[in-house]
């Protein structure tokens, strides 16, 4: 396996190819500060659309109401968005950003969106993170960028895709939460004592499977991921052990490092739930709803504290390293590290994931 | 005209009167405090067998006569039976096996060119050419069946008999077992199930049934039972299921493990008057809007499913936590 200066090589490498190594930062400091979420409304009614900073707050300007709740969000590079269903979910929204519906994808009979969107370095393909409902197995959809339509499905040795991240040009990764569920009975979780999750590696052009790794506790879940420009990867853990204390203490980081998986060091007990993760400069941050906060760890996974914010949960890497990281939680959203907090409409209760546009 | 319209207001007092009585009588006579093990059996021996029973029942009568009128009786049965899908409906997937949507009418060509023999020769043919779907597309194609189409035909509606059966079976077992049988843990999981799934099956009827083919669009033939014309009949039968399992409507509360214990009898005998109110007060409310639908009117469907989508929080938000159970069909876990 390569080891982090290679991984770091290849991820500037490849991020080049994409057209996306040129720093932002150094271009366009003055972007104005605008997410795209998913959040549930007073109504209530569930809603994707786009946030913007006006002064102390995190104001709405514009949003599509849609059928059930949603969860990731991906901007595209000719600007609209897309937003899919929280799993077990079916339809996938193309939107502009005034708001505007452009384009329903409905999911294919006898499958299930999971929740997460990636695409490829060249954008020509968008990957979907689906479910076989016959067999439960997890799976990848392979689509047309611009038509949505499904080309292929690739396996992701595993079961419960969460998210996907591309790196480079030629690797897909994958986080297998692990955790069987049946269509007939919904998000309930079956047989625990089986579950396996793991990260898998696969080629972004063919699906093969390149490499598969787990923790050696097999009740933690691996669900989301996020990339550091150094080449470590962090996973965002949720904890499923039966006894409550030991799930509750759980870790909910894990650090690949290109050769395996470490769990985090010397962090408090954090509920065991880790609900979405950013690389941060100081290494990785973790949004905890049930722990009130942002957990914050360095590139190692060694922790370094806990920012509070109620409801801590979508994060967003900015768009230059000086404008840190937003968190979104109820009723706050903070920028990170420096803490400043803006006001968030309480009846905007968000989603487990944002983005920066 | 006059006349009619006294009829129409007074029957409408009366019966208004009636509901207000029904409704006043829990605070006169105390409902008894249910346990989930007087729940599990109630619903087995009130609710599910003798569903099971009309299923079976009705899927035999369509495999003797192979037409639509018992189609269609058949499939009514059946969603009666499967809306919420329970016990042995889970363990054998019996919504996969025999109503499984869309069917394909190319695999139930192919199907027919393999020319299957007999029953056990369709466990090599696919799902999305079996079960009621598949007898719907081809009982109601334009023509009458040809030999090979109602051989064929035939097996499918053996092939739906015998899964009655199977269903039939396991709700009796479930039926004939001695109270002392029921563990604590059982009892408290088939609680958990029946809420749990009740919820499943309002959100199937309300956005897979409902909402989701009006707003995916396209031809009417995403809608459930389209090709038969019993779209709004399925619908009903779905919620008589729902509404039935959740509100009380008889004269007097069942005694403790002898009839059916909806979710309003089982929150009030736990004292949790509150939740059961605004349960009744959701489900009627629901009930009002899903009346004479008609999924060629779509604006009425879809204000059906968002009454049905404030139910299904109102269980999810305060129904579920009263009663101290988890839901696999909630909108408000984490991820």
């Amino acid at each position: 396996m390569p080891t982090v200066t290679e991984l770091r090589r290849r991820q500037i490498l490849g991020l080049a190819a994409a057209g996306l190594a040129a720093p932002a930062w150094a271009a366009r400091r003055d972007t104005p500060v605008e997410l795209a979420a998913a959040w549930r409304d007073e109504t209530p009614s569930y809603r994707v659309g786009r946030l913007a900073l006006a002064g102390e707050a995190l104001v709405l300007r514009a949003s599509v109401e849609v059928p059930t709740r949603a969860h990731a969000l991906l901007a595209e590079p000719g600007g609209a968005l897309l937003a899919v269903a929280r799993r077990p979910g079916d339809w996938l929204l193309r939107f502009t950003r005034e708001g505007r519906a452009l384009q329903w994808q409905w999911i294919e009979p006898d499958r299930a969106f999971t929740g997460h969107l990636a695409l490829s370095a060249d954008g020509r393909r968008l990957f979907s993170g689906e479910t076989d409902l016959d067999s439960g197995a997890g799976l990848i959809g392979v689509r047309d960028a611009r038509s949505l339509e499904k080309l292929a499905e690739w396996p992701s040795h595993g079961l419960d895709v969460h998210e996907l991240l591309p790196r480079g040009e030629g690797e897909l990764w994958v986080a297998n939460g692990g955790i069987r569920t049946q269509a007939e009975t919904g998000r309930l979780k079956l047989d625990l004592p089986a579950m396996d999750s793991s990260l898998v590696c696969l080629d972004a052009g063919t699906g093969a499977l390149r490499g598969q790794w787990r923790v050696p506790d097999a009740r933690l879940s691996l669900r989301h991921l996020a990339w550091r420009p150094d080449g470590r990867l962090g996973i965002a853990i949720q904890a499923e052990h039966a006894q409550a204390a030991e799930r509750l203490a759980a870790p909910i980081l894990a650090v690949f490092d290109g050769q395996a998986l470490h769990l985090a060091q010397g962090q408090p007990s954090l509920a065991g739930y880790g609900g979405d993760i950013a690389a941060s400069a100081e290494g990785f941050a973790i949004g905890c709803p049930r722990s009130g906060g942002v957990a914050r760890f360095d590139a190692q996974g060694r922790w370094q504290g806990l920012t509070p914010l109620p409801e801590a949960c979508a994060l967003a890497e900015g768009r230059h390293p000086q404008e840190g990281l937003w968190a979104g939680g109820r009723g706050q959203v903070l920028q990170l590290p420096a803490g400043r907090g803006k006001r968030l409409a309480r009846d905007i209760e968000l989603d487990n994931h944002w983005i920066r546009l | 005209m006059a006349v009619n319209r006294r009829c129409f207001l007074l029957a409408g007092g009366l019966a208004a009167h009636g509901a207000l009585r029904a409704q006043a009588d829990w605070t006169r006579e105390a409902v008894p405090a249910y346990t989930p093990l007087h729940l599990a059996l109630g619903l087995h021996r009130a609710w599910t067998l003798p569903r099971a029973e009309a299923f079976l029942s009705r899927a035999q009568r369509l495999a003797g006569l192979l037409d639509r009128p018992s189609w269609g009786e058949a499939m009514l049965a059946w969603e009666r039976l499967a809306t919420p899908a329970l016990g042995p409906l889970l363990t054998r997937r019996s919504l996969r096996q025999i109503d499984f949507a869309p069917s394909r009418p190319a695999l139930i060509a192919r199907a027919l060119q393999a020319a299957p023999r007999d029953v056990a020769a369709l466990e090599r043919v696919g799902s999305p050419a079996k079960g009621l779907p598949a007898l719907e597309l081809l009982l109601w194609q334009a023509r009458p069946l040809n030999e090979a189409e109602r051989h064929y035909a035939g097996l499918l509606a053996e092939d739906v008999a015998r899964e009655a059966q199977a269903l039939h079976a396991g709700f009796a077992e479930l039926v004939a077992r001695e109270p002392a049988d029921w563990s604590e843990e059982d009892a408290l999981a088939a609680t958990a199930e029946l809420l749990n799934q009740w919820v499943g099956g309002l959100e199937r009827l309300r956005w897979a049934q409902m909402e989701k083919p009006l707003r995916a669009g396209g031809s009417r033939e995403g809608l459930p039972r389209a090709r038969s014309g019993l779209t709004a009949a399925a619908w009903a039968a779905q919620w008589q299921s729902l509404r039935g399992l959740a509100v009380f409507e008889g004269r007097r509360a069942p005694e403790p493990g002898q009839g059916l214990v909806p979710l309003e009898s089982y929150l009030r005998g736990r004292g949790r008057n509150a939740e059961a109110d605004a349960l009744r007060r959701a489900v009627l409310l629901a009930d009002a809007r899903l009346q004479g639908l008609s999924p060629a009117k779509p604006q009425p469907v879809l204000a059906a499913a968002k009454q049905l989508e404030a139910l299904k929080r109102l269980v999810q938000d305060q129904v579920a936590p009263a009663l101290d159970l988890a839901l696999g069909f909630s909108d408000a876990d984490g991820d």
